[in-house]
């Protein structure tokens, strides 16, 4: 037997008994980005990863997560940007903002595990309950953005 | 055993006829067979691999697990009674175990093609898509046109979204009778947005074989989606939540620069159809999945 079949024979599923390894679907990840913004986005994918034993190479996402939130706080606390979202956007503006920013991590995050959305898709495997990690995920990551502009506040 | 009194049947026939209910989905009158048989020839693997088959055929795994257990502490090495016995903890979600026991066998039977699909299938439960699609190629590599092997590669290429369907066409060219082969064009289908196609092939599926949960599931859901409601949801079901959230950044987006240039009145009338279309966008596949 050569070293590529040893290889491929190698265990996968370590000694996890039992458990399906699905991933938290994606309305849980749309609803969370949605209500939650980025960091709850990011908060709800990492879960994801860490199903999937990937976390190690999903890692960034958090951080790329992080730095568009303080981006967009920057601009908005001290860039003038929340009087402009005002202006354009009526008194939602800001939150507006909050939520697109989210789908876009959103839309990040899915084109990385877009192949294990399709695989549970095609399969037929059904996606663990995200009520209370969705919930949680909302709740934080609104917290966590609220936290930051009081911050960031000059 | 007395092989020689008028009354004993002929092992050979027996099992014969047995095999034959199996092929047939017959599957309790495989297990009178066998069980009839089994009088005679208490100690006869294949008459109990038949029984444990029927069970878990008939998803009845606690039995199926016990028929299969006594079959090997009697006979450890038996081929059949070890890929059931994976099967099995597949089927009770004890995915750690099966693999164990696909490598077991893999490693005894390094060309064995239904192996290497079985284990490959379950890499794609477990959502381990790229060792799927390596054994997958392993198993073909063996046997080109394992119709297993091809089903599993077939479905890896819709996954990644690949043009490339030269799996699907040879699994469809050398095994047009089989059903993994209408299921994976199935998926094809609704992978490309072809609901009617897919629901009249999925329902022609269910036909022949009645008893299968899975294509029940598959047809109702394929109801789902070609129903004639589901049409002002059309870029929800052709882009997935990406067409959900273009159609939700569009609408709000819209709506506030229309707020600055139409009359108020025709504001607020656009801004309660939109509302009304995204709360009929969450809530009507739920409400149709459940009248279907």
């Amino acid at each position: 037997m050569n070293d590529n079949i040893d290889d491929l024979l190698q265990p996968s599923l370590g000694s996890e008994a039992g458990r399906e390894t699905s991933i938290y679907s994606t309305t849980t990840g749309y609803m969370s980005a949605f209500f939650g913004g980025p960091l709850a986005t990011a908060g709800i994918a990492l879960m994801n990863s860490y199903r999937l034993k990937r976390l190690g190479t999903d890692w960034p996402l958090g951080l790329a997560a992080l730095a568009l939130t303080l981006g967009i706080l920057w601009w908005e606390v001290r860039g003038g940007g929340q009087e402009w979202l005002i202006a354009h956007l009526g008194r939602k503006g800001p939150s507006l903002v909050t939520s697109f920013a989210g789908l876009a991590t959103f839309g990040v995050i899915y084109a990385v595990h877009r192949k294990y959305y399709r695989n549970m898709e095609l399969i037929g495997l059904k996606a663990p309950s995200g009520w209370l990690p969705g919930i949680a995920a909302i709740v934080l990551g609104a917290a966590a953005w609220a936290a930051l502009a009081k911050v960031l506040a000059p | 055993m007395n092989d020689s009194s008028a009354d004993t049947p002929e092992l050979a026939s027996v099992v014969h006829e047995a095999h034959a209910l199996l092929e047939r989905r017959r599957f309790a009158q495989a297990k009178v067979v066998a069980a009839r048989g089994l009088k005679h020839f208490p100690d006869n693997s294949e008459l109990q691999y038949i029984t444990a088959f029927a069970e878990y055929a008939e998803d009845d795994n606690d039995a199926a697990i016990k028929a299969v257990e006594q079959l090997l502490a009697r006979d450890p090495e038996h081929y059949g009674a070890r890929t059931l016995r994976a099967h099995l903890h597949s089927a009770k979600q004890e995915f750690a175990q099966a693999e164990s026991l696909w490598i077991a066998l893999l490693r005894e039977y390094p060309e064995d093609a239904d192996c290497y699909a079985a284990y490959a299938d379950l890499m794609l439960r477990t959502l381990n898509l790229d060792k799927a699609a390596r054994l997958a190629r392993e198993g073909l590599r063996h046997s080109p046109e394992h119709h297993a092997c091809l089903y599993v590669a077939s479905l890896v290429d819709l996954i990644h979204g690949r043009g490339d369907a030269s799996h699907l066409l040879r699994l469809l060219r050398e095994h047009p009778e089989h059903t993994a082969s209408s299921i994976a064009l199935v998926a094809a289908l609704t992978d490309r947005g072809e609901y009617r196609g897919a629901l009249r092939l999925a329902q022609e599926l269910l036909r022949n074989q009645p008893d299968s949960e899975h294509l029940v599931s598959l047809v109702r859901e394929l109801k789902l989606q070609s129903h004639w409601t589901m049409l002002p949801l059309y870029p929800m079901q052709r882009w997935g939540w990406g067409g959900a959230a273009a159609v939700t950044v569009a609408g709000i987006v819209g709506l506030r620069l229309a707020g600055g240039v139409l009359p108020p009145a025709l504001v607020a009338s656009l801004s309660y159809t939109w509302l009304i279309y995204v709360i009929y966008s969450w809530t009507w596949p739920s409400i149709l999945r459940k009248l279907i």
